[in-house]
């Protein structure tokens, strides 16, 4: 439970504010729920900074990532870190995908609440947003506590750790031509935890594959990537590649079997990547 | 920190943490009906209000996050005298039921359509989609919008909102408001929580983290130097009483088998102590400082290994009986361990074993049953299980107690308040006429409260300490340490021939009780009870047993037994139709049981007596089978377009009972009031089910009186007389009974006081609208309002009140068919429920609204504990899904795509006005009917809850 609460007024005084005893305050709906994974003895609000709202076409400002292949666009989406899921769901210039992937929070009083920025910030291994994030080919735009802008792909930020936990996310960027975006999300019901979502994007050939594998990881399945990029594989195929996949350690759990979870991997994993790179949605 | 907000269109300001909760903020302000049923999950909505036009989850808001905000809660909508638009539109379409969730809800309505004038069906499923319903649906609140939208733009409802039946009444059998529904829907007091006093002290529970262990000793010494704490219990300051928690008829078919707290914990989420302090941090913190010594012992968690040989038991302590005690009692306590066992009381024999892990047996037969199958063209034989599961009632558990007058007083939220007196009296040493139980409004109860489970320590902790005292089980509490659906694993075995006549059918059902016995012989029975009596067979044979295991506690569920026992008898239908290549369809047709069948195997189903054998009464079953089949087009295969997905359909016949003949009892009392009025004080508990709303249409019915002339007061000790409870689908058929019975000798004495006051002959009386007696030979008129103010002034012969009681040894069954299309990925193992039909012969539906939401509510019950729900414990008995959004229960996304609940029309004789039980039944069919349809779909026989995605990828072979 929080001794404090800052509401911050700019995202300079917010990123300023955030250290190893405080966590940002973007919806609530995590760090406010039963059973939260942040713990925090100061919460510093950021829900009233103008900066970290708005959907917007903007020029592509960012660095040219090369390790992770990230290209620079001319034009790019810009999603403010605290807009909501249901403000993206509701936006003219948010791309069906991604409406998609908001979609699958299923309560819409949640949607009203939770965040763009928040939910990527906390990396969960069940997120909602992050696969599909990653096989977009967004990036994220953040502010350290010194104020220097850093901008990092989902892929990096993803595969960095907590070498960014303390930087404020400012917005998701997004290409304004993804390729191809398709996901899935499998649970329980519609509003359990997810066991599963996956998204594969394909862009002039290019495939991003982009998995949350619950009690496994929130991963880039990089070398996948590479091999449905260069030739198209069947479901046997797909399965191997992700038994073969040592970090990939699938537990039995609430959520299933780790056969089941392999299989369904793969078969979704199959699935996405034929109507991505098949073009249909 | 200073907050200042607009609430409800007022300016208000707070000078509080702003880490504070902004439902806590606002119940500081008086906001009440902004609740919490799930500890800031986040899932059930109880907590919704409008922030700045939004709505949001109340508990995952900061106070300090609203300075400047203006909020809108549901209160703030309309009051039960001025109900807005919405409002009653939710409660004329039936949605109001128990209603925790419906304040909320109707802040969600009507911000939908403050923002959007014409909602679509997505429309509509998307404003709902954060808020969890239990009791009614989700259906009939498209039907509510739809009155709403009417309403405001034409002036009144254009739409029908239900059937309406037997044309000769005047408001039995039509939809007509619910008459608690205003206090509901508005978010008015009504419920334990809003009841406790400002002085009141919060009691929490330590409980075991062992699934089995011996307690040592207990330290509570630095948990008492905790400021605020008023007492600590335990098994070492509480009284050596044995009991049991079932809300049963006394004497109970159920063992006493437990204490306030005993010394040995048989489950995790045990009692060992109890800690009351006048702040709920105090409690809390105290219970973390209490130092438990244990000696863990191992456990059992399933039928199977409770019935393995050398199985560790459950309980090994002295037995004793109450009547009945075998020969061999003295040889057989010798067997007995440890002390701290303490033991096991049967108020009469259940044929159980401790030493065996037997909590209770039974077993019958009628005809030959192994003749038949060695004679019969085609044998099935399968085993089915069924899962762990909870109510989830929104309203979790909570009971407030105070000492009033030298008076315990207790508020509770109970299916059964004068199992609670008699109980709380037991654990007290109290007589029942030093304990008041009053039974506030039930924010859902679907069988959990039919049980004692928090009100025995509460009420012993007031009167212990003379303070007043309030539980509230967390929804955790709720899973691991209230009650559950009983695990069952049912064996069938079933023989036919060609020409489509079933000639044997065998039970063997062996269910998990849990730790303690309540219900434990009923519950079981019932899946043989209300099953077998469905079919016209001549050989049947049952054999249940109940084991002990270290398991959370299992008692009453909505439907009790039968769901389990309908899950395999149905199921085992359809594979021996599949055997024998008939049409599931037509093997149904030939064989279920009609009007005037002679149901010889009641005869050993009784509940711990002999039962009686009775010709089956009014019946749908036929009609409902037909045209179930005629909706959903039976015999027609659909195709879909994607070849992953496979389509099939599924029913089930289903049955279940009106109250429990020859053991229920109901009383209410009429009284004519000083202005022609009428108050009717029921002992029935209306658990939200409109059970109040039938007791004032039954007497306005019979009295010719408005609705708004008559008060309905229940469930309130002082007040009412006996009544066994809401249970055993008794409701309508038991308590309205009664309240017809009383309601008739009350119009019997209005007719005698008339006749003497009107100077004429009884004979030529009778009572007309809107509330007078009126003479048949002179035409003379005298209104109630005259009648009683000369009967209580000077010289009248004083208030007319008049007393009912009610048993009966007749049965009113209610029948009616299930019926499911669903859709199977193969590829994936995802399950979809396309359409679901529930069909049923309820009698003479009183409340048709509210009867059709009571059907879908209790079908979306059971698709969650078909194909989501499940309590899933790890090695240690520690439950891993103690949770709302981890246990899986269904919300409006879940909801089929094409649901429709349709009412039979039969005429009962013995029901008020023709009247059967409508809700329990409801629960039967959904586990049968989708996994029949999942056969059907994709040739695969799922024979165990929850039928889940994984379970057909391995029957198909993928995995």
């Amino acid at each position: 439970m929080a001794e404090k609460l800052i509401i911050a007024t700019t995202m300079a005084e917010a990123a300023s504010l955030k250290n190893s005893d405080s966590a940002f305050l973007a919806g609530g709906t995590e760090i406010n729920r039963l059973g939260s994974s942040v713990a925090a003895a100061t919460l510093v609000s950021i829900g009233r900074i103008e900066d970290l709202d708005g959907i917007s076409i903007i020029e592509d400002q960012t660095p040219a990532c090369s390790q992770s292949g990230c290209s620079k666009e001319g034009k790019i989406l810009r999603i403010g870190a605290m807009c909501t899921f249901q403000d993206v769901v509701e936006s003219d210039l948010v791309p069906a995908y991604l409406k998609e992937a908001c979609r699958f929070m299923a309560s819409r009083t949640k949607r009203n609440m939770a965040t763009i920025g928040g939910n990527v910030a906390l990396k969960r291994d069940d997120s909602y947003l992050y696969p599909t994030l990653l096989a977009a080919g967004a990036k994220l735009q953040m502010l350290d506590r010194d104020g220097n802008t850093v901008y990092k792909c989902a892929k990096r930020y993803l595969e960095s750790g907590d070498l960014y936990r303390d930087n404020l996310i400012v917005a998701i960027l997004l290409p304004l031509d993804a390729g191809v975006v398709c996901s899935k999300r499998i649970a329980n019901t519609a509003q359990s935890h997810a066991a599963l979502t996956v998204s594969v994007g394909c862009k002039d050939g290019k495939v991003r594959l982009g998995a949350a594998i619950k009690n496994t990881a929130l991963v880039y399945m990089a070398e996948l990537s590479e091999k449905l990029s260069s030739c198209d594989m069947d479901d046997k195929e797909i399965l191997d590649a992700v038994c073969a996949n040592k970090s990939l350690v699938f537990e039995n759990d609430i959520f299933g079997s780790p056969e089941y979870k392999r299989y369904l991997l793969s078969v979704i994993i199959s699935d996405l990547a034929k109507q991505a790179k098949g073009g249909k949605r | 920190m200073r907050i200042d907000c607009i609430i409800n269109s007022k300016h208000r300001s707070f000078d509080i943490d702003p880490t504070m909760k902004l439902r806590d903020m606002l119940l500081l302000n008086g906001n009440f009906a902004v609740r919490d049923s799930d500890d800031s999950e986040g899932f059930c909505g109880s907590d919704t209000v409008l922030v700045d036009g939004t709505p949001v989850f109340a508990n995952l808001v900061l106070a300090g996050e609203v300075n400047g905000c203006e909020i809108r809660t549901p209160d703030g909508l309309g009051s039960s005298q001025h109900l807005t638009v919405v409002q009653q539109a939710m409660i004329d379409a039936g949605i109001v039921q128990s209603a925790y969730n419906a304040p909320a809800a109707a802040l969600l309505l009507t911000w939908l359509l403050e923002n959007n004038p014409n909602p679509s069906k997505e429309d509509i499923k998307d404003a709902l989609s954060g808020i969890f319903i239990r009791d009614a649906g989700y259906e009939h609140y498209y039907l509510a919008v739809k009155l709403a939208l009417e309403r405001m733009h034409n002036g009144s409802y254009e739409s029908p909102i239900a059937p309406s039946f037997r044309p000769n009444l005047d408001v039995i059998g039509k939809p007509v408001s619910k008459i608690d529904g205003p206090q509901l829907v508005a978010g008015e007091r009504a419920f334990v929580e809003d009841f406790a006093t400002p002085d009141t002290c919060y009691m929490v529970v330590l409980r075991s983290p062992h699934a089995s262990a011996y307690i040592n000793s207990i330290d509570d010494s630095e948990a008492r130097k905790v400021e605020g704490v008023v007492e600590i219990l335990t098994a070492y300051n509480t009284p050596d009483t044995h009991y049991m928690q079932a809300g049963q008829g006394n004497p109970e078919p159920s063992p006493h088998d437990r204490r306030l707290f005993n010394l040995k914990v048989r489950h995790v989420g045990d009692r060992v102590a109890a800690v009351i302090a006048e702040t709920l941090e105090a409690a809390k913190e105290a219970c973390s400082l209490i130092k438990v010594d244990y000696e863990v012992l191992p456990a059992v968690f399933t039928v199977e290994e409770a019935m393995a040989p050398g199985a560790p038991l459950v309980h090994n302590g002295v037995v004793e009986y109450r009547a009945g005690a075998p020969a061999d009692l003295e040889e057989y306590n010798k067997l007995a361990g440890d002390p701290r066992e303490g033991k096991v009381v049967y108020q009469f024999p259940l044929k159980a074993d401790i030493h065996k892990n037997i909590a209770a047996s039974n077993k019958g037969e009628i005809g030959n049953v192994d003749e038949a199958f060695a004679n019969s063209d085609a044998v099935v034989e399968a085993t089915y299980q069924t899962s762990q599961i909870q109510h989830t009632p929104l309203e979790t558990h909570i009971c407030f107690a105070q000492m009033q007058g030298g008076r315990l007083v207790v508020h509770a939220s109970t299916q059964v308040p004068y199992h609670v007196r008699r109980i709380v009296g037991w654990v007290t040493g109290l007589p029942e006429n030093k304990i008041h139980v009053i039974k506030t409004r039930v924010g859902g109860g679907y069988g959990s409260k039919q049980d004692i489970l928090i009100e025995d320590l509460t009420g012993y902790a007031a009167y212990v300490t003379g303070r007043p005292v309030l539980c509230h089980n967390t929804r955790e509490e709720e899973f691991i340490a209230n009650s559950t659906r009983h695990p069952m694993r049912v064996h069938v075995k079933m023989s036919g021939n060609k020409d489509g006549k079933i000639t044997g059918i065998f039970m063997e059902v062996c269910a998990n009780t849990g730790p303690y016995g309540n219900h434990c012989l009923t519950v079981p029975m019932n899946s043989c009870s209300k099953t077998l009596p469905l079919f016209k067979c001549d050989n049947m044979r049952y054999d249940l047993k109940v084991y002990y295991t270290n398991t959370p506690p299992a008692g009453a569920y909505q439907g009790y037994g039968t769901p389990k026992g309908t899950y395999g008898i149905m199921m085992a239908m359809a594979e021996l139709a599949d055997k024998l290549g008939i049409d599931y369809k037509d093997l149904v047709l030939k064989n279920h049981v009609e009007e005037g069948y002679m149901l010889e195997i009641l005869k050993g189903l009784g509940e711990g007596r002999e039962g009686a054998v009775v010709p089956v009464g009014s019946c749908g079953l036929h009609e409902a089978i037909k045209t179930g089949c005629d909706m959903i087009g039976w015999g027609k295969k659909e195709i879909s377009e994607d070849p992953d997905w496979k389509i099939g359909k599924g029913f089930a016949m289903i049955m279940q009972g009106s109250g429990l003949p020859g053991l229920d009892h109901a009383e209410a009392i009429a009284k004519l009031e000083t202005d022609g009025t009428v108050i009717l004080n029921s002992g029935g508990a209306d658990i939200g089910t409109g059970l109040d709303t039938i007791s004032a249409k039954i007497v306005a019915e019979v009295l010719k009186l408005p609705m708004d002339k008559i008060t309905v007061i229940s469930g309130d000790t002082d007040s009412c007389a006996f009544d066994t409870g809401a249970y055993a689908s008794s409701g309508t058929f038991f308590s309205g009974n009664a309240s017809l019975v009383a309601t008739n000798n009350l119009k019997d004495m209005i007719l005698k006081e008339a006749a003497f006051q009107m100077g004429e002959n009884v004979e030529d009386l009778d009572v007309r609208a809107p509330g007078e007696v009126y003479s048949k030979k002179t035409e003379k008129a005298l209104s109630y309002y005259e009648l009683s103010h000369t009967a209580i002034s000077g010289e009248g012969h004083g208030q007319m009140i008049a007393h009912g009681s009610y048993v009966t040894k007749a049965s009113s069954v209610p029948y009616g068919g299930h019926f499911a299309q669903v859709a199977v990925n193969i590829r994936t193992g995802e399950i979809k429920v396309q359409k679901f039909y529930a069909i049923q012969d309820a009698g003479t539906p009183i409340n048709p609204e509210i009867a059709l939401c009571q059907m879908y509510g209790a079908v979306m019950k059971s698709i969650g504990h078909s194909l989501y729900e499940d309590m899933k414990l790890d090695e240690k008995g520690n439950c891993l899904t103690a949770n709302m959004t981890d246990y899986g229960a269904p919300m409006i996304s879940e909801a089929p795509e094409d649901f429709k609940a349709v009412l039979v029309d039969v005429n009962d004789a013995y029901g008020p006005f023709g009247a059967k039980s409508i809700s329990e039944i409801a629960c039967n069919g959904a586990a049968p009917a989708i996994g029949i349809a999942i056969h059907d779909a994709c040739g695969v026989w799922l024979r165990s809850w929850p039928m889940t995605p994984e379970k057909i990828l391995k029957a198909l072979g993928k995995i």
